[in-house]
């Protein structure tokens, strides 16, 4: 069979009829699970590097025994994490084509919107005098800039995770694979980090989270076309 | 032909063929190239590209399957994937002056340059590919193999070196026409 293939020829290429033929007598059975299977894996092997990373890079906060009983210690945990399950809500969804965002955006709000509040209300209640060290911290020089350098062996894992979906609105596609690689990161970095002011945290945690996001929607059209 | 149309419903059809059913994979993709080609050449008019644009979307909604989600409607997935690689197309299409598949055609015909000019430029679009695109391009659309022989030499599947080949031709015909423009 010749398939009608010749390179000078009216036709280009081979006819729809034999590709349909060929995809056909290609099919193997496909599990609809498996997507997310692959996006689980690829931002666990991120996470696991990045982590990886900040162990060696900067080790657990120095105060780690006695922080285990703070409350600011488990909210700078879940903070990132909530917003990272919004993420890949969003992820699964956009990969996915003829699918919105839908629900991981409410979940981001609402995380987001908490954490608003509960900094606000911490600095409301402060005297005038601790608003200051409230807002900066004191690694203010080198926070936002960590989350996202951590941020970065995720992206490359959710990117390529991405690549395996098919995403039609590649600019947000990569700003969710931003934000769930830049949220994952900063729940690592919390492990490191000794601050403790939750004012501290939204602001300098959500910029590299945000950073992170405006990075992925900066790659998305570029690395995401199919 | 209207997606739609619960005769066959094409949802169940989708399900059946992510479950591993040839047949009504096969039945749906006939029907799906029909509605891409009416859905494409309304857009486009009668191109040439039309029909390259159906196989492409064809071979996209083969390779990306596993991402239908069988509890939404099948007709958005559908027709989100067609109309991206409608837009893909356009965007291709409007960097270079004239359509990417009348360049190819250009530069191979007989009649428009002479053969040797024509031969190395073919070496040159070819020299943008990857080694075994290049060599499948080499063996079948220019030494006149069938994808049969190339299949059993190379142990490559049929379908495999199909996807290849096109997408090998897709990237010369864009190479040619953005040196063009």
């Amino acid at each position: 069979m010749r398939d009608g293939v010749r390179f000078a020829g009216g036709q280009q290429g081979i006819s729809t009829d034999t590709l349909i033929d060929a995809l056909a007598g290609d099919l193997s059975a496909t599990p609809v699970r498996s997507v997310r299977r692959t996006l689980a894996l690829a931002f666990a092997c991120g996470s696991a590097v990045s982590a990886a990373a900040m162990l060696a890079l900067l080790g657990l906060r120095p105060d780690m025994a006695s922080a285990l009983a703070t409350a600011s210690f488990w909210i700078k945990l879940i903070f990132p994490f909530g917003l990272a399950v919004a993420g890949l809500m969003a992820v699964d969804r956009l990969g996915r084509p003829g699918a919105a965002a839908g629900r991981g955006y409410v979940v981001g709000i609402a995380v987001a919107g908490t954490m608003a509040l509960l900094a606000s209300i911490q600095l409301a209640t402060a005297p005038r005098d601790a608003m200051r060290p409230l807002l900066l911290g004191h690694t203010l020089d080198h926070c936002t800039a960590l989350i996202m350098l951590l941020a970065l062996p995720i992206l490359a894992a959710g990117m390529y995770a991405m690549r395996q979906m098919a995403p039609t609105r590649l600019r947000l596609a990569g700003a969710a694979v931003g934000v769930t690689a830049g949220a994952l990161s900063a729940a690592i970095y919390a492990i490191a980090c000794d601050e403790t002011a939750l004012p501290f945290v939204t602001l300098w945690y959500g910029a590299g989270i945000a950073l992170t996001g405006v990075l992925g929607a900066l790659l998305g059209p570029r690395l995401l076309r199919w | 032909m209207d997606v739609s149309a619960p005769n066959p419903p094409l949802d169940a059809l989708m399900i059946a063929a992510q479950a591993g059913d040839e047949a009504a994979y096969r039945a749906l993709l006939k029907a799906l190239a029909a509605t891409l080609r009416s859905y494409f050449a309304r857009r486009l008019g009668q191109d040439a590209s039309v029909e390259d644009l159906v196989q492409d979307t064809l071979i996209a909604i083969h390779e990306r399957r596993a991402t239908y989600d069988p509890q939404r409607p099948f007709a958005a997935w559908f027709f989100a994937i067609a109309r991206y690689k409608l837009i893909d197309h356009l965007r291709a299409t409007r960097r270079s002056a004239t359509s990417p598949v009348e360049e190819i055609e250009d530069l191979a015909g007989p009649d428009e340059e002479t053969p040797a000019s024509a031969r190395l430029d073919l070496e040159r679009l070819l020299d943008g590919l990857p080694q075994r695109s290049r060599d499948i391009v080499r063996t079948v659309k220019i030494e006149g193999q069938s994808v049969a022989e190339v299949s059993l030499r190379s142990g490559l599947s049929p379908i495999a070196i199909r996807v290849l080949l096109h997408r090998a031709v897709k990237a010369m015909s864009v190479k040619a026409g953005n040196s063009r423009s």
